[in-house]
């Protein structure tokens, strides 16, 4: 272990020095604080002794500088010193000294500090160390609580912190932002005819479609089993539904082949779309948001999947009968061909 | 000379570098002892016996040291012992010829 041994006088510093090298320790010696100081910042050096007296900036001067300038690791700081007063004992101690040795010191005496020196150091050590490994543990699990593993991306919890964040900052009058449901229409068929390692790799494909549609700024999150949720910043209602209209034609672009099948088929969702501000949302919460646009992926499905229904398609009254009469009224106005029925 | 082999461990060579630093670091700490008498500056005159003190204790010149720590005890009481310094004066000349003496024995040994 370094041991750094401050004395202006150099047969005291050489003295003391020595005696610590044969003690089985590291030595560095400086004759002034400043130096001293400009050595514990650039090298971990654990342990200092230090005389009291020295022209210029004295050890209790040096010991308040190493205890109020934040080292990466414990220094021990011991005085060696022929001040023996009660009030210097004090003094010493306050000003952040851990251990003092009378000069003119007594080897045995030295060594036996020094080894003090080293259990605490060392325990300090043990310590940092046990506390790094646990906050970067926590951090890791924290960030696991977040993500959906089969999917990779941000799971119900994350969406929850995200959406209320971008919510609050749009209720403050700062912005406007979307939300965007996604089903994956038939999901149970592929889940029974591939089986649900099956069905697991399609959801992982569609979340990296999905991704190819989003900006960097929007963020997608499994909502629920083959739900996935986007939350798209500093967009109104029509800038919403372009993004989930360019989300809906990657996943529809995508070619699917599976592992135990040579078929390829391709997948489609289908997305409700809703925005802030807008259509009187009450302050409080984004759950009148998500609610109307999870209504509106409701009425995709209802009429005929694989499309984009934005909130102002809805019908005033928003039961499910209201939005059934709403998508087939819809459906009917559109010029029948063979395959509408 | 008991003080000196105890933080020697017995070495005589270290023994000969550590004589050899206190007798090449003596004559400026006199020198700056004198200036301060000659000043009157009785917070240097203070200083300097702490500092003489401490290096003379180190190598086991018992006698010097307690000098000087009446010198620094009176200095810092705010008396001008001119005596007293020049005792000390007088006991560091005694001190390093002693040492001078010591060291050629060591290296005639």
């Amino acid at each position: 272990m370094r041991v750094l041994v401050v004395d202006d006088d150099p047969s005291a510093a050489r003295s003391v020095s020595e005696t610590v090298r044969r003690f089985g320790f590291e030595v560095d010696v400086r004759f002034d604080a400043p130096a001293a100081w400009s050595l514990l910042e650039s090298d971990a050096v654990p342990i200092v002794l230090t005389d009291w007296n020295m022209p210029g900036e004295d050890g209790v001067s040096l010991c308040r500088r190493i205890r109020s300038n934040q080292l990466a690791y414990y220094t021990y700081v011991i005085f060696v010193t022929s001040r023996s007063q009660h009030e210097d004992l004090v003094q010493a101690l306050s000003a952040g000294a851990d251990d003092l040795i009378a000069k003119p010191f007594d080897p045995e005496e030295l060594r036996a500090r020094l080894l003090v020196a080293e259990r605490i150091v060392q325990l300090e050590a043990r310590l940092r160390r046990a506390a790094d490994e646990l906050r970067r543990r926590n951090e890791d699990l924290d960030q696991r609580s977040r993500v959906d593993p089969l999917m990779g991306i941000g799971n119900r919890a994350a969406f929850d912190s995200k959406v209320r964040e971008i919510h609050d900052w749009a209720a403050s009058g700062r912005a406007s932002y979307g939300v965007v449901m996604c089903d994956v229409d038939h999901f149970k068929c592929y889940n029974d005819t591939f089986g649900h390692r099956g069905g697991d790799e399609i959801l992982r494909r569609i979340a990296d479609a999905v991704q190819l549609g989003i900006r960097s700024t929007d963020s997608q999150f499994r909502y629920g089993g083959e739900e996935i949720v986007i939350v798209i910043p500093d967009l109104d209602l029509p800038g919403a539904k372009r993004v989930a209209e360019r989300v809906r034609r990657q996943v529809e672009s995508v070619e699917f082949v599976l592992e135990n099948s040579d078929v390829p088929f391709r997948v489609t969702i289908s997305c409700g779309v809703a925005a802030y501000p807008g259509e009187g949302y009450a302050t409080g919460g984004p759950e009148p948001v998500i609610e109307r646009a999870d209504q509106a992926l409701y009425m995709a499905k209802r009429k005929g999947r694989n499309r984009v229904v934005t909130s102002d398609e809805l019908p005033a009254s928003t039961s499910r009968e209201e939005i059934d009469r709403a998508a087939r009224a819809s459906l009917a106005a559109l010029p029948m061909s063979g395959s509408i029925r | 000379m008991d003080r000196l082999r105890k933080i020697s461990f017995d070495d005589t060579e270290f023994m000969q570098e550590l004589v050899a630093i206190y007798l090449d670091d003596a004559p400026q700490q006199l020198r700056e002892l004198q200036a301060a008498a000659e000043a009157q500056d009785l917070s240097a005159i203070a200083d300097k016996a702490h500092r003489i003190k401490g290096g003379a204790a180190n190598v086991g010149a018992e006698s010097l040291a307690a000098l000087c720590a009446e010198l620094e005890r009176s200095a810092r009481r705010g008396e001008n012992q001119v005596d007293l310094e020049k005792r000390v004066e007088e006991e560091m000349a005694r001190v390093s010829a002693r040492f001078s003496e010591i060291v050629r024995e060591l290296a005639g040994s």
